[in-house]
């Protein structure tokens, strides 16, 4: 008989023997009755140099093939046996907790910000980011605050010239100029401002900045965009009001509150206010469009900016801005 | 401010109050914080912004809540004040025109000074006031009233008769009505008379010449004083007075020569005063005649999207004390007023409109200019951030933030450079001395935090700026330290080579360009790092994966081995975009050697990797570690690698024994290069 058929057919009864093999010892022991180094297969192998030179290559191949497959079937039958096996030392419990990575998360105040900057993403605003070493220009004369006001003072100066930005308003200005309108623009970003640090202030804190210009913005866009956004970021119940204020860089100016019924957390309750203020607004001052060479007659603007610590504190019932930046573990987890 | 709400009713009828009020003032931009019911009546407690200076006065809210709620505001009625008959000398002299830009002072006698009436009292307890006597509450009556600060001297005390208004010189001293005494110098704006200093212009009178029981005459000021000159005068001597407060804020011109009248109507009502001279000013009274402005209502009407009607804004403004001309349905001709400085431009008047009608009419719209996106904006920052945090978060790692200033302590004990990191002039504490020029500081704080609170196994990252070379960029800071995983099925040490696999693995899906991206033994033991290895692209440094040195975690009293690692995003952000192509999946699978070597521990893996590939050639697609074993059976300084190798090609079959014969090769290589041995 050809060596080829010879394997072939030690293969067959290999296969069929494997049928019965009971447990792992009898896997082991057919194993070695077929793959051993005295084994039937080595045996054929041996004989390998008999064959013709024509048959040896495809011979040579097929023993190798069958070691391979051979091998495998006993090597599984193995692990069959031993997990079929009963074993009164071995049960399987099913209710042994699940082992695959439990996920960490992100930052409390991350998670904020990407909350807000998705309902901005849905109204066509595109998220940027801007410097926070700033030059006093960016952070004030382009943002139309009069020269001696007190802000100036509430600001960290660096000694290389620069200071700190303390509002993200600083944004606007950079992208103004580098980009003509029509604009819409969110950035989300660090300020600092030195304030005696306790429960409620912090000098370092996150706010969003939002921009809009273009030929036809109106006041009422204004309050239609907020409006959607607190809407969405607090619920529809939410009730909320608009209410004329000033800021240099704005005119006419909005602040918007939101009402106290809905928080939980003592920081809402302690304020033992009907109203809580969210976020500051307006029309963008047309000494601003100005400042980045933008012509006040032709593109109006319209800007926006909210605190995140705050809106995080709101939301979560927090008490103290510090455990932002503690990295409590403790804390971190929380918000899974 | 505080609006005790009965004065208020002095100069307004009003059917509401409280609550009620309070919201009138809110909403139309006058945030009232508190409303407070006092044993003497309800005082509203407002936030006045500060370009209302107007608002800082009485009679200015009545104006203000008289527009919003359409009341007619009482004038007060005329009062003439008789001439004086026997005339006692006061000489006026304004030596400092930029802080003072026009004085006036007007002498009485027979002042009988004492208590005030019970109604004065009331008023002045209602805006926390206390009173003193019935001359100098008429001054502190008139300031809330009007806005106008007046100060009244004992005029006998006034030496050589004369006021002088000028800068203090270098050391000059004044005892103030306080009883403080403050040394002056010469940025601080005074009036003197002839041999001293009597006041500090705008801010508080002396104790030399205040008014008591025994005086007999009074000097009444009302005076403009320069705001950048008082607030400075203000803060340099750390007082801060109702009088200071609202020349800072700038005053109404007008109210100067208003308030001097009304102050003397009172003094000659309440104290029996008798004018005893002319009213002597210095300095320019005139009132300019205001400019015009043009208001285009139909703009207006647009930005607020409300229909404006030209007649009843004309009104509106009117009541709000700004002139103004209907020239045609979309047209009005307005003043800008003294009284309303912040009234300038066409803004300025929309704003106006908007409160007076009402915010909640404006209604709610969505921006209706059709807008194209401009790809330029976006740099990708946002959304490769995102992607990094969901990333490193599914892998079980927390996000922290640390502050950004440091003490140099901190720098110290974190083996970092002080000297060479941008330093803040006006912190106001250790803590805030210096911008942070690395994660590491943040992360051992945050290892160290939580370790004292038995807290071991932790791993976060952070992604922020750090301030180094006098610029900013936004880094991602990796830590990790304990154990990495600990379920029943087993437990995983925190370890080097699973942060370089987390940063590999962002690299890798950052959907960047890598090419050229190599990672290298860092030289030199400086620092708080041992074996550092740094990644860079292209001779560019992009980060790096590290181990804490024990002497920096032994400073922040950590116990375990740290491991930390930075990458640079704002390089990553900067890398060309990939272009990933798509290459045919191979018809035959690929043939899998395995090999398993013995080598010289000295010998890094990242070169038996390129040997075995440059053997291997183009036909090598797959190369796997998957074993490392040190130890017993094994002779010292040896190590035990096992690979898998994958082999294929793509045209044509893949005969065995070519396969082999590559295989032999690469054996051979490693045989002849390192010595290796295979198992």
């Amino acid at each position: 008989m050809p060596l080829i058929d010879e394997l072939l057919s030690l293969e067959k009864s290999a296969r069929e023997e494997s049928v019965f093999a009971a447990n792992a010892e009898a896997a082991e022991n057919l194993k070695i009755k077929y793959l051993g180094r005295k084994g039937l297969l080595a045996g054929l192998t041996q004989r390998l140099g008999e064959a013709s030179p024509e048959e040896r290559p495809a011979a040579g191949r097929e023993a190798n093939r069958i070691k391979n497959a051979l091998q495998e079937l006993f090597d599984s039958l193995k692990n069959a046996a031993a997990s079929a096996a009963p074993d009164s030392h071995n049960a399987f419990d099913l209710t042994m907790p699940g082992t695959a990575v439990k996920p960490g998360a992100a930052h409390p105040i991350t998670q904020v910000i990407d909350e807000i900057c998705d309902i901005f993403s849905d109204l066509g605003f595109s998220i940027v980011f801007g410097p926070e070493m700033e030059t006093e220009w960016h952070n004030f004369d382009a943002l139309n605050a009069p020269a001696n006001h007190i802000s100036r003072e509430d600001t960290y100066y660096l000694d290389n010239g620069k200071i700190l930005r303390s509002q993200t308003s600083t944004v606007q200005i950079r992208v103004m100029e580098k980009c003509k309108p029509p604009i819409r623009i969110v950035s989300p970003g660090r300020v600092y401002r030195p304030d005696a640090t306790d429960a409620t202030h912090s000098f370092m804190f996150h706010q969003i900045e939002g921009l809009l210009v273009d030929e036809k913005a109106a006041f009422s866009d204004l309050k239609g965009i907020l409006t959607q956004f607190l809407q969405t970021f607090f619920g529809k119940k939410v009730k909320m009001r608009f209410r004329p204020h000033y800021f240099p860089f704005t005119e006419p100016s909005l602040e918007a509150d939101i009402s106290n019924d809905l928080w939980r957390g003592e920081a809402a309750n302690a304020a033992k206010k009907d109203w809580l203020e969210i976020l500051g607004a307006g029309m963008v001052h047309p000494n601003v469009l100005r400042a980045v060479k933008i012509n006040p007659d032709r593109y109006r603007g319209l800007a926006f900016g909210l605190g995140v610590e705050r809106m995080a504190m709101l939301r979560w019932g927090i008490k103290d801005i510090r455990h932002f930046y503690e990295n409590d573990i403790r804390f971190l987890r929380q918000f899974a | 401010m505080r609006i005790p709400v009965s004065w208020l009713k002095e100069y307004l009828d009003l059917t509401i109050g409280g609550d009620k009020l309070a919201e009138a003032f809110t909403l139309s931009g006058t945030k009232i914080e508190a409303v407070e019911k006092t044993p003497l009546g309800e005082v509203l407690v407002a936030e006045i912004t500060s370009n209302r200076a107007d608002c800082l006065s009485i009679r200015g809210l009545a104006v203000e809540l008289g527009a919003v709620l359409g009341k007619r505001v009482k004038k007060a009625p005329a009062f003439k004040i008789p001439s004086a008959k026997n005339t006692l000398a006061i000489r006026v002299k304004i030596l400092d025109k930029k802080v003072c830009s026009g004085y006036s002072v007007r002498i009485f006698d027979e002042v009988q000074v004492g208590a005030s009436p019970s109604g004065l009292i009331t008023k002045l307890r209602l805006m926390n006031q206390e009173p003193v006597n019935n001359v100098v509450d008429i001054t502190n009556f008139c300031l809330f009233e009007s806005g106008q600060p007046l100060h009244a001297f004992d005029y006998d005390k006034i030496r050589g008769k004369k006021i002088i208004i000028r800068k203090a010189v270098k050391g000059e001293k004044f005892t103030g009505i306080n009883g403080a005494v403050y040394e002056l110098d010469e940025s601080i704006p005074v009036i003197a008379d002839e041999e001293r200093v009597i006041a500090i212009a705008g801010v508080m009178g002396g104790k030399d010449t205040e008014i008591t029981a025994q005086t007999r005459r009074v000097a009444l000021e009302s005076a403009r004083f320069d705001p950048v000159a008082v607030r400075n005068a203000a803060r340099k001597l750390k007082i801060s007075t109702a009088s200071s407060y609202r020349f800072e804020r700038g005053i109404d011109p007008a109210k100067v020569k208003s308030s001097q009248e009304r102050a003397a109507e009172l003094l000659i009502r309440w104290t029996q005063a008798k004018p005893a001279s002319a009213l002597k000013t210095a300095g320019a009274f005139g009132v300019h005649a205001p400019k015009k402005m043009d208001l285009n209502l139909e703009r207006a009407a647009e930005i607020l999207h409300t229909p404006l009607n030209a007649k009843q804004s004309a009104r509106q403004l009117a009541a709000l004390g700004v002139q103004g001309r209907v020239i045609s349905d979309s047209l009005l001709r307005v003043s800008i007023e003294p009284s309303r400085p912040d009234l300038a431009i066409e803004e300025d008047f929309v704003e106006e409109l908007a409160r007076i009608n009402g915010y909640e009419r404006i209604p709610a719209t969505l921006p209706s200019a059709r807008f194209a996106f401009e790809p330029e904006m976006d740099s990708g920052e946002y959304r490769l951030h995102r992607a990094i945090r969901a990333y490193l978060t599914a892998q079980g790692l927390w996000e922290t933030m640390s502050y950004s200033l440091v003490s140099e302590e901190l720098l110290k004990r974190c083996g970092l450079e002080a000297a060479a990191n941008i330093r803040v002039k006006n912190g106001l504490t250790l803590e805030q001395a210096f911008l942070k020029p690395s994660g590491l500081p943040g992360m051992l704080n945050a290892l160290a935090f939580n370790a004292r609170r038995k807290e071991k196994d932790l791993r976060f990252f952070e992604i922020a700026r750090q301030f180094t070379d006098g610029g900013e960029k936004t880094t991602l800071s990796l830590a990790a330290m304990g154990s990495w995983s600990r379920t029943w099925e087993g437990q995983d040490p925190a370890s080097f080579a699973k942060l370089k696999g987390l940063v590999e693995n962002l690299v890798e899906s950052s959907d960047r360009n890598a090419e050229g991206l190599c990672w290298k033994e860092s030289e030199g033991s400086g620092g708080p790092f041992e074996h550092r290895l740094v990644l860079s692209a292209k001779a560019r440094p992009m980060g790096f994966v590290a181990r804490v040195k024990n002497a920096v975690l032994q400073g922040m009293d950590l116990l375990e081995p740290v491991y930390f690692a930075e990458l640079d995003l704002d390089g990553l952000v900067s890398l060309p975009k990939r272009n990933k192509e798509y290459l045919e999946v191979p018809r035959t699978p690929a043939a899998r050697r395995d090999l398993a070597i013995l080598i010289n521990q000295k010998y890094r893996l990242a070169e038996i990797e390129q040997t075995l590939r440059e053997a291997a050639g183009a036909s090598l697609v797959g190369f796997t570690l998957f074993d490392e074993y040190k130890g017993k059976n094994i002779p010292e300084a040896l190590r035990s690698l096992a690979f898998s190798l994958q082999y294929q090609k793509n045209d044509g079959t893949f005969k065995d024994e070519e396969i082999q014969a590559i295989h032999q090769g690469v054996v051979d290589s490693l045989k002849s290069r390192f010595n290796a041995e295979l198992r």
